[in-house]
């Protein structure tokens, strides 16, 4: 039985998707973007068509979402609510009409980030659980777990550098880059627990090899699709 | 507690309520007040998405009404609450309101709309500039006939014509409008401007101590 998180969108039906909706979720570094392509070849060497949506890749608001991030211009609630005007163009232009044509969509990230940078920056969980009643639930929830270690030797591995925003710069004085990084992703592991708890994600343990991790993020997907 | 005051003007397109704010704000100003006007969907950070999703017209009513969340959110939190903790009289050309009428009339949930913009505060004053929906038509209708397509509302379909939708979706926020009176300081648009002008200010002189207001001169 499909199912939004709240009152959903108007003019959207759930009656008629019949394809399958998987969300990987993870702290950045966790090795998502890259288990999320093994995740679609795993499907179409299946025999499944597969789409994928993610944050900041909204035709109708995307370049813009990215540019504003780069340029540190949007304030917390307001960056909430952009993100959300993101998804929810995607939900509906991308996600409900590939599950229509009966395709595996897979997000890379969906509400759950959201929600938690919002709890880390002191927004009401209440508020912003309830912002995202138009969103649809999804068939399968993952979430990478990876130390902040891991996740920032991996991010420096990927980038040379830390990133402003997930290091928290907007919010952690104090410390150099990687400092910041820890205490930030720390705090978000800890706001991500009780997502997690709260919306019944899988946790999938991301520390090993990259096969590794894949191996298990198949087997437990598999468990809760078919 | 802030120590600014926060006025907004709500009212259907041709109820006049930006000629009134903008003498308001004429007067607030002369009278050498800490005054600051915002505008809807003013915002530069997200003006460029609201226009492409409406040139496109591929906005639906929960992005629509999102992109404007965005819009208010954004200027609330770099300007509207920046600028009441610094003790200024902020005017609103349309605030909260618009969005609960208008996506109401588009299918969000009333419930909804009201939790996304529970970060904007009720104002100080809201003034709602009634007008018989026959003469609010006739305004905008017989002055501007270049309607555009959502501000027609030609994307709930209710007619082919634009005018007609026009008429159709106007009327439809109208009653909107009116279930929310009670949050509301009603002005009768139908009587002379300056008359109603001279309403406006006697409200804000009555629920606002303006002399906290007056400028320093340096």
């Amino acid at each position: 039985m499909r199912k939004w998180f709240g009152k959903g969108l108007p003019k959207q039906s759930l009656k008629n998707l019949p394809g399958k909706f998987i969300v990987v979720e993870g702290q950045d570094g966790a090795g998502r973007t890259t288990h999320v392509s093994r995740l679609r070849a795993w499907f179409e060497n299946k025999g499944f068509a597969t789409a994928e949506i993610g944050l900041r890749r909204s035709d109708l608001a995307g370049k813009e979402l990215s540019e504003a991030m780069s340029t540190h211009s949007l304030t917390p609630l307001t960056m909430s609510l952009f993100y959300a005007t993101d998804l929810a163009d995607q939900i509906e232009n991308v996600l409900l009409p590939s599950l229509r044509a009966g395709f595996v969509v897979i997000a890379d990230r969906y509400i759950y980030s959201i929600i938690a940078r919002a709890i880390v920056r002191g927004q009401s969980m209440e508020w912003i659980n309830d912002l995202f009643g138009f969103a649809l639930k999804p068939d399968a929830a993952v979430f990478l777990k990876a130390s902040p270690q891991t996740l920032a030797s991996r991010s420096f591995f990927k980038g040379g550098t830390l990133s402003f925003w997930e290091s928290g710069q907007d919010i952690e004085g104090g410390g150099d880059i990687y400092l910041r990084f820890i205490r930030y992703q720390t705090k978000l592991a800890k706001v991500f627990d009780q997502v997690i708890k709260d919306h019944k994600i899988t946790v999938v343990n991301a520390e090993g090899s990259e096969d590794a991790v894949q191996a298990t993020l198949e087997e437990r997907v598999s468990e809760l699709l078919f | 507690m802030v120590q600014g005051k926060l006025i907004a003007v709500e009212g259907l397109d041709g109820s006049g309520k930006s000629t009134q704010v903008a003498l308001l704000k004429r007067w607030l100003e002369r009278e050498n007040y800490r005054v600051f006007f915002t505008e809807w969907n003013s915002s530069s950070v997200v003006k460029k998405v609201t226009k492409k999703g409406k040139d496109q017209k591929s906005l639906t009513p929960t992005t629509f009404s999102l992109i404007h969340a965005t819009d208010l959110c954004d200027r609330f939190e770099k300007q509207i609450l920046p600028l009441l903790h610094a003790g200024y009289i902020v005017l609103c050309d349309r605030y909260k309101y618009t969005a609960f009428a208008r996506d109401a009339v588009r299918g969000c949930d009333r419930e909804w709309l009201r939790n996304v913009y529970s970060f904007a505060p009720k104002p100080d004053i809201t003034f709602y500039f009634e007008t018989p929906l026959t003469v609010a038509l006739d305004r905008i209708l017989s002055g501007r006939p270049q309607l555009k397509f959502h501000e027609a509302g030609m994307d709930l379909e209710l007619s082919e014509d634009i005018e007609e939708s026009f008429k159709k979706f106007q009327g439809m926020i109208y009653k909107e409008y009116k279930k929310m009176k009670d949050e509301f300081v009603v002005i009768n648009a139908t009587k002379p401007p300056e008359e109603q002008q001279r309403l406006v200010r006697s409200v804000v002189e009555s629920k606002i101590d303006l002399k906290r207001f007056k400028k320093k001169r340096v």
